[in-house]
């Protein structure tokens, strides 16, 4: 089974060294004094829609698809004439990887939300094929059934909102990552839990901010709900 | 057969006549591409179309691109001196025109492309792209980025720069979802959404006359009402997102006025009832109910509603 797990990062591109290939910031440039050795190699297009599609290995999956074609970067995806500062959800196995000395921190700096807030499970085969779900800090209120009265924070607002963005009943059984952590009433109602793209899709909620300073966007990003117009 | 060449290929590419050395390099560099230098000439050149489409056999599904520079501050895309905007009523009746006679879709077109610099990148170039949308009931794209030959392949321009573009559908998701942001701010209106349970307040609940419903319906006396209201736990009222839930039984409880009525509905077996209290139109927010049996058995004594039609 392979579940692939991303953690989202802002992203300032500072060099680019092929149609797909490009080294990006975890932080303001200035910040790291422009260091060319601070930056971080990724090809955008080792991406969990290339592996479905046969062309690499899943092992070999680098970074999220870009937000128009269904994951959550949106840096790039092909250079130049793309978006040079946004969003890079690295694979937790590369962020890993990269010297300590130059790693960015997760979560990243000034975060108001969770490390789980900021994850994305991708799924690429198995029971859980192509399933996708997104980290929300949740707290179950009560239950009925097999459903569960879920309140959820913005992705992001988990640790510096006191006030939930809306409360829904869910059947965590379906919706949820079966893999991940999930909340009950009682003693472990406060926590994360991962929930499926299709269901995220009816709630109204927004993506974590990155940069900070960009503005509000619905999550998942319009571009995530485009489908291509139907033809007759 | 030029006309016969355009059907069959998967973009119909129009680039703005006007003389301009980047156009012309895209117009060379895309087959079939045809320059247009206006509003006039588009149209002769969609009829001449429609008569060759009633001829031809084949009719391939197909986007239409219009190609141009972007002009005035409000980044309108331009072909020859037509400046695309909607808030010009010839360019909306010239659309409109399109979609009454279903010009279009005849042609196989299932999208309108808007390509040039920008052409997303003002409020006033996004609702033309949105009412293009709106009128030819067709997605219709711009882009809020800067488009040049590069972008242009002899099929016209290259799905791996897709990305660049913006849906009329993306445009109003995000106008509606900054109207809702605006509204909740103000505290105007209700939002779909709220921070936390709802609680039932059944005065608050919207009082309907009855019409025929396809769902089978209980008509609850006075007494019956009360009985299920309290078996209802009226402060965990929440939404159940996904698919609609179909009800196995909407109940009919009487309001204060003759003939009309609260409307709930019975959903997952009797353990969730579901109510409206942002108006029979919201998708409704659903309470828990104690104990279904305990309801199964108040609904077997209700008389059943003589409008149903099931």
């Amino acid at each position: 089974m392979s579940r692939l797990e991303f953690y989202g990062f802002p992203a300032w591109v500072g060099s680019m060294t092929g149609p797909t290939h490009c080294g990006w910031w975890g932080s303001e440039p200035a910040q790291v004094n422009w260091d060319p050795k601070a930056l971080i190699a990724t090809n955008l297009s080792r991406t969990p829609s290339a592996v479905i599609a046969g062309k690499i290995k899943s092992s070999e999956v680098e970074v999220d698809d870009f937000a128009g074609h269904g994951g959550r970067n949106t840096i790039g995806p092909l250079w130049p004439g793309a978006a040079v500062v946004g969003a890079c959800w690295l694979r937790s196995t590369v962020w890993q990887a990269i010297d300590p000395a130059h790693r960015p921190p997760f979560p990243p700096p000034g975060a108001s939300g969770h490390g789980y807030e900021y994850t994305t499970v991708q799924y690429l085969d198995g029971e859980q094929n192509n399933r996708r779900f997104y980290g929300f800090h949740a707290r179950a209120v009560s239950d009925k059934g097999a459903l569960t009265l879920v309140e959820l924070w913005h992705p992001g607002t988990g640790i510096a909102n006191p006030k939930p963005a809306g409360s829904w009943w869910l059947d965590l059984s379906a919706v949820a990552d079966p893999n991940g952590p999930h909340v009950h009433p009682g003693n472990t109602a406060v926590g994360p839990v991962f929930l499926e793209q299709n269901t995220v899709k009816s709630l109204a909620v927004v993506e974590p901010k990155f940069p900070h300073y960009v503005g509000t966007f619905p999550f998942p990003s319009p571009s995530l709900l485009w489908t291509p117009a139907k033809q007759p | 057969m030029r006309e016969r060449s355009l059907l069959t290929r998967p973009r119909l590419t129009i680039v703005s006549g006007e003389p301009d050395f980047e156009l012309r390099r895209i117009a060379h560099t895309v087959t079939d591409s045809v320059m247009v230098d206006g509003r006039m000439e588009l149209e002769e050149l969609l009829s001449d179309l429609l008569i060759e489409a009633a001829r031809c056999p084949e009719v391939v599904p197909k986007t239409l691109d219009l190609i141009g520079h972007t002009r005035t501050n409000a980044s309108l895309l331009a072909l020859g001196q037509w400046i695309i905007d909607a808030a010009n009523p010839t360019t909306t009746a010239f659309f409109r025109e399109l979609a009454d006679h279903d010009v279009l879709p005849r042609l196989g077109v299932y999208a309108l492309r808007l390509l040039g610099c920008n052409s997303a990148g003002s409020a006033q170039a996004r609702a033309t792209i949105r009412k293009l949308g709106e009128l030819l009931g067709l997605e219709v794209y711009g882009t809020k980025q800067l488009l040049h030959d590069a972008h242009y392949g002899t099929a016209g321009f290259r799905d791996c720069w897709s990305f660049l573009l913006v849906a009329a559908s993306e445009l109003r998701d995000e106008a509606q979802i900054s109207e809702t942001a605006e509204l909740a701010e103000r505290e105007h209106a209700h939002v779909a959404v709220e921070p936390y349970a709802r609680v039932l307040d059944v005065d608050g609940l919207p009082a309907v006359a009855l019409g025929p419903s396809a769902i089978p319906r209980r008509i609850a006396t006075t007494q019956a009402a009360s009985e299920i209201l309290q078996l209802v736990r009226r402060h965990e009222g929440a939404v159940m997102p996904g698919l609609h839930t179909v009800p196995s039984v909407e109940l009919a409880l009487p309001a204060a006025a003759m003939g009309e009525y609260y409307v709930a509905h019975v959903v997952l077996g009797g353990e969730f009832l579901r109510f409206y209290p942002d108006g029979m139109t919201a998708s409704g927010i659903v309470f828990p109910v104690e104990d279904a049996d305990a309801l199964g058995q108040i609904i077997a004594t209700l008389l059943p509603d003589p409008y149903v039609i099931h």
